[in-house]
């Protein structure tokens, strides 16, 4: 009996234990809150710290301003419209946590998103309608997570502190040499000209989705002056130009941008970019002394390849990349390869390798791309000249979940829609990676104040892995 | 051209010698014993007359024997009328001498008396004066070849100009001290500048026919204001004659640009005056119909005729006690130059070792072709009262007008990577049409006086009232591009061009006022210390200044075709513009620096002493206090750093001049004197203004944390006066300069353009030697002057480096050791003179060397822009007939001389198939070359 009892109680405690193991449910975590309550009785303008709660609708009818050592906490499910063209002016700390379940929104309510052909001319996503997220010297850290900021990049009216000019149009702009940004599992929609513009500072920016970015010109990811971090898993469909770029000029001491572009998938890229003909649009451009590493990247019907800018020393506009090896990092030395290429036209393929008629580019083929351009162009290619790549058009066929190729909409479809760039099983950029490099870790990981999870290399190309890691869009 | 210029000159040379009877002399100054040039001789009866040469002498020939009345006359000195008796085959000698009307010369104030318009009294006044001062007359002005004072300017020794996109003078420099370092005066009164980005009023508003004469000051006396380091450039305008004076001028003139092009003009008619937030309200967006397109229109005209007319009246009622003289002058000018320049990018790569050196490119090739129609009017009057010789007020009263309609075409190819032709090939091509008015005024009302308070103490006093104004109304730009594709990469053989479209349009409108009050009181007491003979001046001056700015830019953005990247282009009229964002149509005067008030309060106090050590040893010394007071607020956010500033700073100023006479005709000077420079309204207002009054190439912002200077100055001259108008003069001068302020390019905010910024370079230390010379040999005479001025500064200079060694990457301030900006070690001039008064035959010859210097700062490391040494010939010459009637003809820049800028390092796109245009040499880049033509000009002159 005795022992029968205690079988029983074992029994109990491992059903219980059992049960609890298979438990869907997710026991709640208490929410961050900073500081004071902001009230959404009133539209929020003028200085403002402490948190915005879960799940309530805010607006936003003039600048917000977050002072010097102030906080600002979004917490999940928030939306904010936002009126007046107003923005963000962030001296302190600002940190949006949103939630895969309870993303958080930032957006104009007087703007609704059109799926399909979107042109420069009508498309209301390359007009700004909010503002942007301004960050000043002061600002030591900025944590984006999980949120929308749709229809931002509306002509700043005065420039909110020394640096920023009157009608700049970004959605986030950055200039803290020293500061930490974190962008993460976040949507970036329309904006007329680049969306995020660095200066200097650590970042991580990984696992988002871009689409229309640039009205008629413009980068998504454009950092400048020293900046060092991270631009991994994004998805990046019908940017004017460059969806992810490094340059080092504006740089205000000795330290060199250095950015690690991978995984990342870049769709329809760098058709809208007028005014500045042939010199770089495209997906990844690289230049003007910075360092980057470029690797397993997919890039599907852009106007251009991998850019490593070359210069010369009599015309160029912008000067040479940093390809030189060094003693330091994080990046030794700039580096690229495992690349994915599909092309729908002779004039995409003619650029996979950039040629260099507008500016002298220092890009080589490499063997571990596909399509092996080094194997095609030969080991008598002068790098930088034309070719005849017409052959390549509609070779290797990534084979998206739900896009199909070929598809001539490639100047006109810029935001994902019903569509789904997962790669198939069978996809022939699958397990194409390289996943031998390290990542750059330099900023603080941290549920709250800091990055989720800087994600490693994948070793399937482009931004969604087969074993459901990378972009969790 | 040049032949043709020589052979005219040989051909005035012809001398007439004495067959029957003649009479020579020379005609003197009864007090100085100078000779006196143009003084007329006439018997009586008959035609016999003659004039002094410019050494005095005079000749009549071919007389009959027989007695004679002679009469000999010079204005501004009493006639002699006397008897002669010549007999047959005699020449005999008779010498004159004229005694003066003028009272006492030895202070260069304005005493309204005749005369003072010569080249003699220049020179007198040269050598009496207190201080280091060069004259130049009316006459001297006359002949010369120029018709405005800047280029009269660019003939006084030490003196270089700047000059404007119309290849007029704008600016001086004086002993390579920057425009900021000299002040100009009319009439002795410091007066505002329509220019909104210099204190000082640009030479070129000046017809040089209102001027009575010009005096260059290169020392300060304590009465003076304390703020001309390289000099004080003072206007004296006409006054009113001792007897009844009517002259006038009819000319026209021609420039060689236009045989070569035509003159590009458009209709001021559209332009709005005023900007839509200023009709509409700020705040307030405005619609796309308030930017015509029609002020964008342009018109070509081919050989456009200048035409230019002045007249002066005056005359002297009540016994000579009201004097009454009223100036007009209008020109209307057609200029123009074209322009080449490559373009400076921005960012720059880091040179290949800590001693190797950074490379400026050239991302752009710019073609421009400039046609300006320049309205300049000019009226002045005065009208004095003189109670009695110790007692007399004056009222001047001048309105000076400068307006310019001008048209600036530019070709912007960008070049790219390929070659095409042996030169590096563009890939895309774009062309601008700008439209800009640009209306400049001044006014000004100056009362003076001068009274005798009791025995010995004297007084003076002058209140003034000035205003000046510039008006730039929608000044517009309209851009179409293309792409350019060769047929390959590498070497192509051939390239197409891609379809033309619109791309965004450009409208500005701005504008200033600078409002003046000023007072000046002097009292001076001539008395005696320890049987030495002294002078004591004190007084004071107050000024204060209002200025106000505005500036409002519009950007129109073009939007594409539907289901278009672009918009193709067909004609102006059927562009379509928006404004994209929609908050571009409020414009920027919203938080533009631009918009600002500035009020400026100085108050100024002095002692002097002049005190007599000797008969022939003098000196001049004391001290002055200047209190300088300054505010200014615009309209950018409460956010911005620098939206308002209080400034303040009092400064005392001692001063010594001595002089020394060696002998009747030689003398020695010295002078020391501490002097300041405030910085300008747009140096401290921190307005990031791209109207380009000018530069056209770079932005410029205003610095609120600029220091202003302080200048000690040291001075030493020797002077000869031998004989006649011949005259020799050496100096020497020193000058340190703390906190000298100069431009730099700089890369502001992050972005990739350039602007040009003042800033502070901590002691700069300026030396040189100076010479003028002028003698002359019956009707010939040469004169010239010579400057070497030696400068040194450190700037720091942006440097960035790969260290072989490691491949790592610098960035590094370094201090780099340059002259002063706009300051050219060789200037000289030389001029040479005929003058044949029998035949009235005037004619000059005149160049101007002006040495290499630096333009504009680069913020890079052994990267500045040096202008390259330039030589300008100008001809001149002037027939007269009868007593009042002239005919002259004037040829400014004969050999074509172009403004080059170049950087200092070896040269890539000299030579190979990537060649760059407009490249001269492998040792240097040329980065800009800007071609005038010669310019030619023929007219009337009449006097009564």
């Amino acid at each position: 009996m005795k022992h029968l009892r205690n079988a029983l109680f074992m029994l109990i405690i491992f059903v219980f234990v059992s049960c609890t193991k298979k438990d869907s449910a997710v026991v709640s975590v208490p929410l961050l809150k900073v500081g004071v309550t902001v009230s959404n009785t009133a539209p929020l303008s003028g200085p403002i710290k402490g948190t915005l709660l879960a799940n309530q609708i805010y607006s936003v009818t003039g600048d917000v301003i977050i002072n010097a050592t102030d906080t600002l906490l979004i917490q999940e499910g928030v939306k904010i419209n936002i009126t007046n063209g107003a923005n963000f002016i962030v001296h302190g700390t600002f940190i949006s946590l949103g939630s895969k379940m309870a993303p958080i929104t930032i957006t104009d309510p007087s703007k609704t998103k059109t799926p399909g052909a979107s042109s420069a001319a009508t498309d209301p996503a390359y007009v700004g309608g909010w503002g942007g997220i301004y960050c000043d010297v002061t600002c030591p850290l900025l944590v984006i997570k999980w949120t929308h900021l749709d229809f931002g990049g509306a002509g700043l009216i005065a420039p909110p502190f020394t640096g920023p000019s009157t009608g700049d149009q970004y959605i986030v702009y950055w200039q803290n040499p020293n500061g930490n940004l974190i962008l993460e599992d976040s949507w970036l929609y329309g904006s007329p000209d680049d969306a995020i513009r660095f200066y200097g500072g650590h970042i991580n920016v990984m696992r988002n989705t871009l689409e229309k970015l640039g009205g008629t010109g413009g980068d998504g990811f454009n950092a400048k002056g020293g900046t060092q971090g991270n631009m991994a898993y994004n998805l990046i469909i019908g940017g004017a130009t460059n969806g992810t770029k490094s340059a080092n000029d504006g740089n205000k001491g000795s330290s060199v941008t250095q950015i690690a572009m991978y995984n990342n998938t870049y769709v329809n890229g760098g058709f809208r970019n007028t005014g500045t003909y042939g010199a770089r649009s495209g997906s990844i451009e690289v230049e003007n002394n910075s360092r980057a590493l470029a690797y397993n990247n997919l890039i599907v019907d852009c106007n251009f390849g991998v850019r490593i800018a070359g210069g010369n020393l009599i015309t160029a506009k912008v000067y040479l990349a940093d390809t030189l090896s060094h003693v330091d990092g994080p990046i030794m030395k700039t580096a690229y390869g495992h690349n994915f290429f599909y092309v729908d036209n002779a004039a995409q393929a003619n650029q996979i390798v950039p040629t260099n008629i507008a500016q002298a580019v220092v890009t080589h083929p490499q063997p571990t791309d596909i399509p092996n351009m080094f194997a095609f162009l030969g080991p008598t290619y002068t790098f930088g000249f034309a070719y005849d790549g017409s052959s390549l058009v509609g070779q290797n066929n990534p084979k998206f979940v739900n896009y199909t190729l070929p598809n001539m909409n490639f100047a006109s479809q810029a935001s994902v829609d019903g569509f789904d760039f997962h790669l198939q099983a069978s996809s022939p950029a699958a397990g194409k990676g390289l996943t031998t490099f390290s990542p750059i870790e330099n900023v603080p990981v941290n549920k709250n104040f800091g990055s989720t999870e800087i994600t490693p290399p994948g070793k399937d190309i482009g931004c969604y892995q087969l074993d459901g890691t990378g972009n969790q869009h | 051209m040049k032949y043709i210029v020589f052979t005219f000159l040989s051909s005035l040379i012809l001398v007439t010698s004495s067959i029957a009877s003649s009479v020579t002399g020379y005609i003197f100054d009864k007090n100085g014993r100078e000779q006196l040039v143009g003084a007329t001789v006439v018997l009586l009866p008959g035609q016999a007359n003659s004039a002094s040469m410019l050494s005095g002498k005079y000749s009549l020939s071919n007389i009959q024997a027989g007695d004679y009345k002679i009469r000999v006359s010079y204005i501004g000195y009493k006639t002699i009328d006397t008897t002669l008796t010549v007999f047959e085959h005699t020449d005999s000698r008779l010498d004159f001498y004229l005694a003066s009307n003028s009272t006492s010369l030895s202070l260069v104030t304005v005493t309204a008396k005749g005369g003072k318009e010569s080249d003699g009294f220049a020179k007198r006044a040269e050598q009496r004066a207190d201080n280091l001062v060069n004259i130049v007359s009316a006459n001297s002005i006359a002949i010369s070849p120029d018709i405005t004072v800047a280029n009269v300017m660019a003939r006084v020794s030490g003196v270089s100009i700047e000059r404007g996109n119309s290849g007029e003078g704008q600016y001086a420099i004086i002993r390579g001290m920057d425009k900021r370092y000299n002040t100009t005066l009319i009439n002795g009164i410091k007066i505002p500048s329509p220019d909104n980005k210099n204190r000082y009023v640009p030479l070129d508003i000046f017809p040089s026919d209102l001027i009575e004469r010009i005096e260059v000051s290169k020392s300060l006396t304590p009465d003076m204001e304390g703020d001309a380091s390289g000099g004080v450039i003072n206007l004296v305008m006409k006054t009113a004659p001792e007897e009844f004076r009517l002259e006038g001028n009819i000319g026209t003139g021609y420039s060689g640009l236009f045989s070569e092009r035509p003159f590009e003009s458009f209709s001021t008619a559209a332009v709005n005056k005023k900007s839509p937030a200023e009709l509409l309200g700020t705040g307030i967006e405005a619609p796309i119909s308030a930017f015509p397109y029609q002020n964008l229109i342009t018109t070509t005209k081919k050989s456009p005729v200048n035409s230019n007319y002045s007249l002066t009246i005056g005359d002297r009622f009540l016994d000579k006690k009201l004097g009454v003289i009223f100036s007009g002058s209008y020109q209307n000018t057609y200029a123009g130059n074209n322009t080449s320049r490559l373009v400076e990018n921005a960012t720059l790569g880091p040179a290949q070792g800590p001693n190797a050196e950074m490379t400026q490119v050239f991302p752009e090739y710019l073609t421009r072709k400039y046609s300006s129609l320049t309205n300049r009017l000019g009226l002045i009057s005065t009208v004095d009262y003189r109670f009695n010789p110790d007692n007399m007020i004056s009222l001047f009263g001048t309105y000076l007008q400068l307006n310019e309609d001008r048209v600036r075409m530019t070709n912007d190819l960008l070049l790219g990577n390929y070659s095409y032709q042996g030169y590096t090939g563009g890939f895309q091509q774009s062309y601008e049409t700008q439209t800009r008015q640009d209306l400049q005024s001044i006014f000004s009302l100056i009362l003076h006086g001068n009274n005798k308070l009791a025995g010995l103490l004297t007084t003076d006093y002058s209140l003034a009232y000035s205003a000046a104004k510039q008006q730039l109304p929608d000044m517009a730009a309209y851009n179409i591009t293309q792409e350019i594709s060769p047929n390959t990469s590498g070497t192509a053989t051939s390239i197409s061009y891609g379809p033309l479209t619109v791309r965004p349009e450009k409208r500005e409108w701005s504008h200033n006022t600078d409002k003046d009050i000023s007072g000046y009181l002097n009292l001076h007491y001539n008395t005696e210390l320890k049987g030495h003979k002294s002078l004591f001046t004190f007084g004071g001056m107050f000024r204060h200044k209002s200025r106000d700015n505005y500036d409002n830019v519009y950007s129109l953005n073009a939007p594409p075709d539907p289901n278009s990247t672009d918009q193709k282009f067909n004609s102006i009229a059927t562009s379509q513009f928006k404004f994209i964002p929609h908050t571009d149509a409020l414009g920027t005067a919203f938080s533009n620096a631009g918009v600002y008030t500035f009020n400026e309060n100085i108050q100024g106090a002095y002692g002097e002493l002049k005190y007599f050590i000797k008969d022939r040893f003098d000196v001049l010394f004391g001290l002055r206090v200047e209190n300088t007071s300054q505010i200014y607020n615009s309209s950018l956010p409460e956010t911005i750093a620098g939206k308002s500033a209080t400034i303040g700073y009092m400064d005392f100023l001692p001063s010594l001049n001595a002089k020394y006479s060696l002998t009747k005709n030689q003398a020695i000077r010295l002078s020391y004197f501490t002097s300041v420079l405030r910085p300008a309204y747009s140096d401290l207002v921190p307005y990031l203004d791209k109207t380009g009054f000018s530069q056209d190439d770079f932005g410029t912002i205003g610095n609120p944390n600029l220091q202003h200077t302080v200048i000690n100055n040291f001075d030493f001259r020797y002077e000869m006066f031998p004989k006649g108008l011949d005259q020799f003069m050496l100096g020497a001068f020193y000058k340190s300069i703390i906190n000298p302020i100069e431009y730099a390019l700089v890369q502001s905010n992050y972005s990739a353009d350039l602007e040009l910024t003042p800033n502070n370079f901590g002691t700069a230390h300026n030396y040189g030697l100076e010479a003028v010379f002028r003698k002359y040999f019956g009707d010939f005479g040469v004169s010239g002057n010579y400057t070497y001025t030696y400068s040194l500064i450190n700037s720091i200079k942006k440097f960035t480096y790969i260290d072989p060694k490691d491949n790592s990457y610098h960035n590094i301030d370094v201090n780099q050791a340059r002259p002063l900006q706009g300051q050219a070690a060789h200037i000289g001039n030389l001029a040479l003179l005929f003058k044949n008064s029998k035949n009235k035959l005037d004619a000059q010859l005149a160049m101007v060397y002006t040495g290499e210097r630096i333009n504009t700062l680069s913020m890079y490391k052994d990267l500045d822009n040096w202008e390259r040494p330039t030589v300008n010939l100008d001809f001149s010459a002037q027939k007269e007939f009868g007593r009042h009637y002239i005919i002259y003809v004037k040829i400014n820049n004969l050999l074509n001389t172009p403004y080059q800028l170049i950087v200092k390092q070896s040269n890539r796109g000299y030579s190979g198939i990537n060649k760059l245009p407009i490249q001269d040499s492998p040792q240097y880049a040329t980065i800009e070359k800007d071609v005038y033509y010669a310019r030619y000009s023929l007219g009337f002159r009449f006097k009564f």
